[in-house]
């Protein structure tokens, strides 16, 4: 093999060499001819030289001029001759594949699906992962967290740590947001605008230039200065319709701003805010803001030019250690960090979900290539006798190798163009089901880059499927084939182990990706029958936010609320109505986490703490939510102010904090915080609180009356479809006050939906991609099967002819299959125990290395492909023996 | 060897000529060229071989790799279509220009 290899692949001399080599042999053919003539008119040898060197003239100028003239036309030559057979390729190519359409068809059609499948998970893959915030050095920007020593999640920082690292200059800039809200009125309704109250250098950290006007400047932070505000664009676009007066029109009626400028588009940070505010103090920083474990600020920083990322990190963490030193108490086991702003925005699950994708779509076009590879071979086969003469009648063999690269080529660059074109509808149906909570999925697009790599990935596809019969066709001798004319053999033993471990690994590959959509569709499954803890369906959903200027006291806020839920309770086809800080299912509000101690308890060294949710929800929670209690009572209006402070607790806390024991009646504080005794007065059950797939987490609540927040989420229990309710919801809310926003409104059954939108999205798309698999190996398995028994007919003939039955040969084929299943299905499997680790964080409840899963996918794949078998086994037995035998 | 350096551009019509009888290699081509004018012209051979590499590259004749009648590697000259017409065009103007020429000198007054 490698004497065929290093044959077709020998490289020319230079046209220099050539040129050389020629033009000297030609002088001194020249020289010695004329020497010879000379010597035979009777001249002694050395007059004879010399004079046939006079004659020609000074032999070195004249040489290398002529060497000259002989290089610039061998170069000419060369090209001209390289284009002539480019084109002779090519016509051959186009006429090869017209002979035969239908292979022509079958494997641009396989590669096209490949490639447009590729292309289409690469497009999602650069657009989120790759391309980078329209930001200035978006590498030098970067998140600061606060992490527990141990845990990978960080978490917002202290005040006092953002103040410590501005004085000593960590960054290049440095800025504290705040998140807020506010209902303001553009056109005839209000609506809630998402707000980032943002210190001095918050746009200087983030690199973000004006779309239209400005950003903030230091004079906007001036406590005396007008409120400043930028928009975004998105806003600026869908509120403002784009006009570019917009910028320096004053919007909102308590504390009016004016909008300086239109952010760019893209460059929003954080993603959802649509109205960035100065954060301004007037007089001094509040106490609370100072406490170091006050981790309530979210911050965002430029690193200093030169400076690494884990330079940064490494003087982070060392000032982390001198604060814990400094205050143990609050601090002990608590370390500071960045994350850059691509991974802060992306989280942790997406870019694992995306690599995983992009994997299984390149095991896809891989399985498509082997096919491919696969019809090719057997084409070669047929061929053989044709490459051979060709070969004996003196073609280079490199020359045989490019015309069937020329082929392949030709296939890949139809294939991929055609897979290009078809990715566009295959991005937009991808971005359209995809779920809302992907950032930047809105700007993704089929663009230069993406259609390039699609390309490439198509030629690199068809370099390997090309590859395989080029090592067949130009290694055998010439005469061997002339000579084995028999077209009946099978392509040689080489080409049928070759076309055997293509199949093998078709399956592998296959197994792989169905075990990989096995794994994510039982995990779904199991996500979408998880009980939430409570009824979903009919619920209504919307978050309000009271003005603090229109509701100055904890009176006036919750006097609002108690009357909304009086007039949404009386709406005949509403069974009832309360409100909570928090949604459960992750739909959104105001999640708190608090740590808790039993009274008569001392306090937990840090580390050693009982964290729990706080969740603040109005009377009739839970009767609303239908979550029964399993202990106690639920709260109503009597818990007020004035009442004996009280809370409920679910089944988790109860265990954690009293195992074994009853609750009710302990009371409890979450003493870094609000830091007074609670009683408990009720238990109820877990429920899902942060996704339908989150885990069991110790939760706490604690009544409206006792602790009044003026934004709280509404929600109603409907006795008949949503759709009718909601209107009424809405006009009882705004004739209680028509400047109020009715903010996110939506479903229970919506927030569960949206919940598992990912996880279904990358179970669906994985399932996709693996049926496609199954059905390409199914294929491949058919076609080399069913070519090796046509290759067979005369042995299966002999075999009859001499007595074998048709049980027997049906069983010589099915062995085959067997063969080959089983070992493609053994490495599959093996490959999948392997990897299936890397969805482990993506499975909900679910070992990775289910053994139900890997069961049912070797059980499936197996009686596919024996059944795609049977076909060319039963075939095998039609054979009829005389006439295998006569067919010489 | 005194003989008559050669008019510009007449090589060309030269090798042309020699080369209509059929393929040569560039040693035959110097030698007939001798013979022919019994040493009158003297052609300097370098010349001869970069007259002969200009028509190849101008495809008026083609070149290829053959062996020689004493079985050295040899390159052989033959005419083209192309060089065939030129040779038919180069050698009606030769034999115009010529003629003018002696009709000049082999006048006599009247």
């Amino acid at each position: 093999m490698f004497r065929g290899v290093r044959r077709w692949l020998r490289v020319p001399r230079s046209p220099e060499e050539q040129a050389r080599r020629d033009v000297d042999d030609e002088v001194s053919f020249h020289l010695d001819m004329r020497t010879a003539e000379l010597i035979g008119l009777g001249k002694t040898e050395t007059e004879a030289r010399a004079m046939a060197e006079r004659e020609f003239g000074d032999p070195e100028r004249d040489r290398e001029r002529l060497r000259r003239e002989a290089t610039k036309r061998e170069r000419d030559t060369r090209l001209t001759q390289y284009f002539d057979e480019l084109q002779q390729d090519l016509r051959y190519g186009v006429r090869a594949l017209r002979e035969r359409p239908g292979f022509a068809a079958v494997a641009i059609l396989t590669l096209a699906l490949g490639v447009a499948a590729t292309t289409t998970i690469f497009s999602v893959f650069q657009g989120i992962m790759l391309r980078p915030l329209p930001v200035a050095e978006p590498d030098r920007v970067v998140v600061p967290h606060k992490y527990e020593i141990g845990n990978p999640d960080g978490g917002p920082v202290s005040y006092a740590d953002y103040l410590d690292w501005q004085e000593r200059g960590f960054f290049e800039a440095s800025a504290v947001y705040l998140y807020s809200g506010a209902d303001l009125r553009v056109g005839g309704e209000p609506e809630r605008f998402t707000i980032a109250l943002v210190t001095e250098e918050f746009f200087a950290a983030l690199g973000a230039r004006a779309h239209i006007g400005r950003t903030l400047t230091k004079t906007d932070f001036d406590p005396s200065a007008p409120r400043a505000m930028v928009l975004s664009y998105e806003v600026w676009q869908s509120r403002f319709a784009g006009d570019s007066s917009t910028v320096g029109r004053t919007i909102g009626s308590i504390r009016p701003a004016t909008i300086v400028g239109v952010l760019e588009r893209g460059a929003e940070w954080p993603r959802d805010v649509t109205v960035w505010l100065p954060l301004t103090l007037t007089g001094a920083v509040p106490a609370d803001w100072l406490e170091r474990d006050n981790y309530q600020f979210w911050t965002l920083a430029r690193l200093k030019a030169g400076h690494s990322l884990e330079q940064t990190r490494a003087q982070l963490a060392a000032h982390a250690k001198s604060i814990a030193q400094q205050y143990p108490t609050d601090r002990a086991n608590k370390t500071l960090s960045v994350v850059t702003i691509q991974e802060e925005l992306l989280g942790a699950g997406l870019p694992r979900a995306l690599w995983i994708l992009l994997a299984s779509v390149t095991f896809v076009l891989l399985i498509g290539c082997a096919n491919i590879a696969n019809l090719l071979l057997v084409r070669g086969a047929a061929r053989r006798r044709e490459f051979a003469v060709r070969l004996a009648m003196g073609a280079r063999p490199g020359r045989l190798a490019r015309q069937l690269l020329t082929e392949s080529l030709l296939l890949g660059l139809i294939g991929g163009t055609l897979g290009v074109v078809l990715s566009r509808w295959g991005v937009d149906l991808l971005v359209h089901y995809a779920p809302a909570d992907v950032p930047r999925v809105d700007e993704i697009g089929v663009n230069a880059p993406v259609m390039l790599a699609g390309l490439t990935a198509s030629m690199v596809a068809a370099m390997l499927f090309g590859l395989a019969p080029m090592l067949q066709a130009t290694r055998v001798g010439a005469a061997e084939t002339i000579a084995d004319t028999s077209n009946r053999s099978s392509g040689g033993r080489y080409a049928t182990r070759l076309r055997r471990a293509l199949v093998v690994s078709e399956l592998a590959l296959s197994v792989m990706l169905l075990v990989g959509a096995g794994l994510l569709l039982r995990s779904l499954l199991r996500l979408q029958h998880t009980d939430p803890g409570f009824r979903a369906e009919n619920l209504i959903t919307l978050s309000l936010r009271l003005s603090p200027t229109r509701y100055p006291d904890n009176a006036a806020e919750a006097g609002f609320y108690r009357q909304v839920v009086d007039r949404l309770s009386a709406i005949p086809g509403v069974e009832g109505a309360t409100v909570s800080s928090a949604l459960p299912l992750g739909g959104g509000g105001f999640y708190l986490g608090r740590v808790f101690v039993a009274e008569g308890r001392p306090q937990p060294p840090a580390g050693t703490d009982l964290d729990g949710q706080w969740n603040v929800v109005g009377p009739g929670f839970f009767a609303t939510l239908r979550m029964p209690l399993t202990r106690g009572r639920e709260f109503t209006l009597r818990d007020d102010s004035a009442s004996t402070p009280v809370m409920i607790v679910n089944q988790e806390f109860a265990e954690k904090m009293f195992p074994g024991e009853n609750p009710l009646g302990k009371r409890v504080r979450s003493w870094r915080d609000e830091n007074l005794l609670r009683e408990i007065v009720g238990v109820v059950p877990n429920v899902r609180y942060f996704a339908a797939g989150d885990e069991i987490r110790p939760l706490v609540y604690v009544p409206h009356g006792q602790n009044t927040w003026s934004s709280m989420s509404l929600i109603v229990r409907t006795r008949s479809a949503v759709e009718s309710i909601l209107p009424l919801v809405r006009k009882e809310i705004k004739a209680l006050d028509p400047n109020i926003a009715l903010a996110d409104v939506t479903t229970m059954e919506k927030l569960r939906d949206n919940s598992i939108a990912r996880p279904r999205f990358n179970a669906l798309l994985l399932a996709l991609f693996a049926g496609l698999a199954l059905m390409l190996a199914t294929f491949g398995i058919y076609g080399v099967l069913s070519y090796g028994v046509s290759q067979r007919t005369r042995e299966i003939g002999v075999r009859m002819a001499l007595g074998a039955r048709a049980g027997d040969v049906t069983r010589l084929v099915l062995g085959e299959a067997l063969m080959l299943v089983g070992v493609g299905v053994g490495i599959g499997l093996l490959g999948a125990f392997a990897g299936a680790r890397a969805l482990s964080t993506l499975l909900f409840e679910l070992d990775a290395r289910d053994p139900a899963t890997f069961a049912v996918v070797a059980i499936l794949l197996g009686a596919i492909a024996l059944a795609a078998s049977y076909v060319p086994a039963r075939r095998a037995t039609a054979v009829p023996p005389v006439t295998a035998i006569r067919r010489d | 060897m005194a003989g008559l350096e050669l008019v510009k551009g007449t090589l060309d019509v030269l090798i042309l000529k020699t080369l209509s009888w059929g393929p040569l290699h560039g040693y035959a081509v110097s030698r007939w060229i001798r013979q022919c004018t019994d040493g009158v012209l003297t052609v300097e051979d370098a010349a001869l071989y970069q007259a002969l590499h200009r028509l190849e590259r101008r495809k008026w004749i083609e070149a290829e790799w053959g062996w020689s009648e004493n079985n050295r590697r040899a390159k052989y000259y033959q005419l083209t279509a192309q060089g065939r017409k030129q040779l038919r065009q180069e050698a009606s103007t030769w034999r115009k220009y010529a003629q003018a020429v002696f009709q000049v000198l082999d006048a006599e007054r009247t």
